[in-house]
This record gives C-alpha cells, sequence and structure tokens, in this order.
C-alpha cells in the first residue's frame, strides 16, 4: 500500500498522460478490495472515507477518456490537472493509514 | 520513547529535562498538564479568546498565509475541519504538537500525526488567524454550498478593481484563509502545513505567501519597521492599547456571528525595487512626505509628530507634497478612516529577467472594507506618487470570524 500511494503522488508530480494515475489508481483499488473487510472490521472510518475517494478519483479520471486510452497531460488545463492533484492527494492521505490499520 | 507524546517542544530541549524525567516517569500525560508542568513560556500567545490571536496581538517577524479552496459541498465536513484546526492551532500555539501523539508518539506503523519539523522550537509567538472569503457563503456559480449564503454580511463586498491591479488568477481569493504569524518562519510554515495536511480532501490549497520583516507594528512598544523602499510604514497604525479605535475601526460590533471579528485584506505588492534605487534621497523623502532615516513628516518634529499638510515651503507649494504617500494616507485626509496595518516584506526570488520579485505583502484588518478600505485604496492607486514603483498581483478578503472558547471552534457562531 506505501508503494501504491508513493505511486499515486507520483504519477501527478511527473505524469505522461492520465493513464499513469488510473494505473496506480485501479490497482491500489484491487488491493483494497481484499484488505477491505478487514479495514471495515477496523476503522469503519477509513473504510468509508478510502471507498469515497476511489470512486471520486475514478470518476474525475473517467472525464479524462479519450477512445481507449487518456487524454495527454499536457492536453489538460492547469485547472484540470489541481483537480486530479487535489483528487489523488484526498485518496493518498487516508491511505497513508491504511498500513497501520491493517498489521498495526 | 512513547512517554514523550504530550512533551511540548519546549519540555523537551529547554526548560524541562527534569519535568520530562517526571512525565517519563509517569507515563502518558496530557496537553493540559503538560503546559501547565512546564509553565506556559513568555513565548506564546494565547489561542483562544473573544477576538482570535494575530491581529492585536504584537506583531511577529515572519509570516506564513495560505488562500485555501474547501473541496466538499458537506457542512458537517467542513464543521469538523475547523474543529479540528481549532484544536490543533492551539495546540501549537501552546508549543505542543498538532496533537498529543506528537512526532514519534503514534504507532510506528502509521506516518507520524505531527510533521515534526518543528520539534525542539519554542513556541515562538505563535498566532494562527482563520478566515472566511465571500466564495464559502456563496460559490461564483452562486451556490450555496453551506447553507449560510443568507448569512453574508452586507459588508462583504467583492473587492473592485483598483487602477493599476494586475491581479495574477492564481494569487487571487480563497474560501478559507490561515494565517500563522511566528518569530520562526519555520514555525510558522510547520503550523500552516500541518493544518493543510489534516484537511486533504475537504480542502486544498488555492496560493501560498510567506513574508518577513513585519511591516507595521502593533503596540506602542514596538518600533516602526521598514519596508523594502527602506522606509518607515504604518506609523499611523492603530496600536493594541487604542480600545476605542479598535472598537470604532477594526471590530466588527454589529451583534451578528461576526461580531468580535473582523476582515482581513490582503494584497500582494509587488515594489519596482530596481527603479526605486535609482532615485534620489530627497525624491523619496518628497514621494514618502517623511524622512527616510527617522520616518519624521517632512513638516518637522519626530515619527509621531502630527504631519502639517498646511505648512508651505519655497514657492509656496506644501512642504509635504500633494501626492506624497503619508499626505494620501492620512487618516487626516480619508475621513478620519484608520486600519490595522500587520503585513509583511516578502522576496519571492527573482523574475525571468533578473528582477526581484519582492515587495509588501499588505494585510490589514478593518471592519468595514467598503467604507475602511476600497476609498483609501482607490485614492491611493490613483494619486499617490509611490504607486508608480508599485504592481498589486495578489488579493483577498475575508472575514475574520471572532475567538473561539476552549471546546468551541473558529466559526461556531457562524455554523453552531
Amino acid at each position: 500500500m506505501k508503494v501504491l500511494s508513493s505511486d499515486l503522488s507520483s504519477s501527478v508530480r511527473s505524469p505522461s498522460d492520465a493513464r499513469d494515475s488510473k494505473h496506480p489508481c485501479s490497482c491500489a483499488r484491487i488491493a483494497y478490495e481484499d484488505l477491505q473487510p478487514l479495514v471495515a472490521k477496523r476503522d469503519s472510518d477509513l473504510d468509508q472515507t478510502l471507498k469515497t475517494r476511489f470512486k471520486e478519483l475514478q470518476s474525475q479520471l473517467g472525464d479524462h477518456k479519450d477512445g481507449d486510452g487518456f487524454r495527454l497531460y499536457t492536453e489538460l488545463s492547469k485547472d484540470e490537472v489541481k483537480e486530479l492533484s487535489d483528487g489523488v492527494n484526498a485518496l493518498s492521505e487516508p491511505l497513508s493509514k491504511l498500513t497501520d490499520t491493517v498489521v498495526g | 520513547m512513547a512517554a514523550e507524546s504530550g512533551v511540548s517542544r519546549r519540555a523537551l530541549f529547554g526548560v524541562g529535562a527534569g519535568t520530562l524525567a517526571a512525565g517519563a516517569a509517569a507515563g502518558y500525560f496530557g496537553h493540559d498538564a503538560v503546559a501547565e508542568a512546564v509553565g506556559v513560556g513568555s513565548d506564546t500567545v494565547d489561542f483562544y479568546g473573544d477576538h482570535q490571536a494575530g491581529i492585536v496581538t504584537e506583531a511577529q517577524d515572519r509570516m506564513c498565509f495560505a488562500a485555501i479552496n474547501v473541496l466538499t459541498d458537506d457542512r458537517d465536513e467542513l464543521i469538523d475541519l475547523l474543529r479540528q484546526w481549532t484544536k490543533a492551532a492551539a495546540n501549537l500555539s501552546q508549543g505542543l504538537p498538532v496533537v498529543a501523539e506528537g512526532v514519534a508518539g503514534g504507532s510506528r506503523t502509521a506516518p507520524p500525526i505531527d510533521t515534526g519539523e518543528a520539534q525542539g522550537l519554542s513556541a515562538g509567538h505563535l498566532s494562527v488567524t482563520i478566515g472566511f472569503g465571500r466564495s464559502l457563503f456563496r460559490s461564483e456559480d452562486g451556490t450555496d454550498r453551506f447553507g449560510i449564503a443568507d448569512q453574508l454580511p452586507s459588508e462583504f463586498i467583492d473587492l473592485p478593481h483598483f487602477p493599476g491591479d494586475q491581479l495574477e488568477d492564481s494569487r487571487v481569493g480563497g474560501d478559507l484563509c490561515i494565517r500563522a504569524c511566528a518569530d520562526d518562519p519555520q514555525v510558522a510554515v510547520h503550523a500552516v502545513r500541518n493544518l493543510i495536511r489534516m484537511g486533504f480532501g475537504t480542502v486544498s490549497t488555492r496560493w501560498m505567501q510567506l513574508g518577513f520583516g513585519r511591516t507595521a507594528s502593533t503596540s506602542p512598544d514596538q518600533e516602526t519597521p521598514r519596508n523594502l523602499f527602506g522606509f518607515k510604514d504604518g506609523t499611523a497604525n492603530v496600536r493594541s492599547d487604542e480600545e476605542k479605535a479598535l472598537n470604532e475601526h477594526i471590530w466588527v460590533t454589529d451583534g451578528s456571528w461576526l461580531d468580535g471579528g473582523s476582515y482581513l485584506v490582503a494584497r500582494r505588492i509587488r515594489m519596482h525595487i530596481e527603479t526605486w534605487d535609482r532615485e534620489s534621497l530627497d525624491g523619496q523623502e518628497q514621494i514618502f512626505g517623511r524622512t527616510k532615516l527617522d520616518g519624521a513628516p517632512l513638516s518637522g518634529g519626530e515619527e509621531f509628530a502630527d504631519p502639517d499638510f498646511t505648512m508651505q515651503g519655497a514657492g509656496k507649494q506644501p512642504i509635504i507634497p500633494i501626492d506624497s504617500h503619508v499626505r494620501l494616507a492620512h487618516p487626516s485626509q480619508n475621513d478620519g478612516v484608520r486600519i490595522l496595518r500587520r503585513g509583511y516584506n516578502y522576496a519571492d526570488g527573482a523574475d525571468s529577467r533578473g528582477n526581484l520579485d519582492a515587495g509588501l505583502f499588505f494585510i490589514a484588518f478593518v471592519a468595514d472594507p467598503q467604507r475602511d478600505y476600497v476609498p483609501l485604496q482607490n485614492r491611493l492607486a490613483s494619486q499617490d506618487a509611490l504607486s508608480e514603483y508599485l504592481l498589486h498581483t495578489g488579493s483577498g478578503l475575508f472575514a475574520i470570524p471572532p475567538g473561539a472558547k476552549e471546546g468551541g471552534y473558529i466559526g461556531q457562531t457562524l455554523f453552531g
């Protein structure tokens, strides 16, 4: 999860296209699905937050679909990049607490 | 060592070797206990009170200002964040970490809750001031996201375009603001950084400004500081001991949710430093209407002598020129309007041509922006000889709610 969370952040710092965010986001979500029942039991607030924020980021990324792929970051406006960055921050911050909830 | 969790930064590194040992022996202890044990030092500013800290608080030397967007539309989520900010700001103001677990007192498998760079530093007179932008009440698209649009005070205007404004989109507005002032820039930045971090997902930073070298004094004991033009600035400031003037010009006293609060006007004013530095001493003094060394009005006397705007010099011209800064900004020339200036100098490196991007991050507290700031700024921008050397590049207006009581939160009078 640590790796996933830092992947998410770096994908926005030096991206080539929106797929770079979509990929780690999907990976993180799939990995989370395995842990979800445990997290729901130990910290239901965190589980809810993560579910919501995964959904929000997925939906944001969906806005930048272009055929089978995604628009290039260079095609996005400053505001669009900021919005994606906010979405990644919103997910990464609670995601950084996941390890502790699972193994702590 | 888990027992360090609740210990103040001061206790760890200064006063409290003994206290620390005692605390460690006792195991975990909370903030209040620690604050009591080490004694609230002389370098702390009370966060709780009738008014927010950082307004009449004796001006510290450093500032970190952040304008913030609220991402959520959920009123409860916003209130929850304001509660968290209040508690954290109160702790930080006492020189404590944001929460009891601090830097290394929490779980080892979780990120540290306090980021740690202020560990070992004193409270540094930290004040944290939180404000609400107009867009919090009604978004640009007209939405009343938090059910508070009907509480928007009629005095809370959008600042108009002023002559010569060249505002950059990336330095304008904000739904909220956090302003931390301290003796040490690391303490100020630590405070803002940690509050922002608590809010990821709920809020996002819109723009930020660091400042140094306070450009105004807010108590009679403080010497008037200098701006980057090298002149004393803000001699006629409202001071903390002028109770009547504060109630008249600075505090809102209308019985509304904002009663006991104020408005914060922020203007990022770039100075054309290089051009200014080529102006003669005489020329510079004519532009300010004061002497460079002492800040005395050109009509004579010392710094705090009342300027005589009628005194004539050679050629029957007023000794204090018609377009001088001191004349145009003086309360006697502005229907008695007074403001509480609490700004800072800034230097954000150089532009692509190698000129300094430096100037004044002007901050003023006023009771009514339309009455107290707009006419003054219109006058200065259109007539002040100084404005030739100035460029306004950033702007914000925020309502500053009254202070919170312990157990309450900043904004409670608005959100209930």
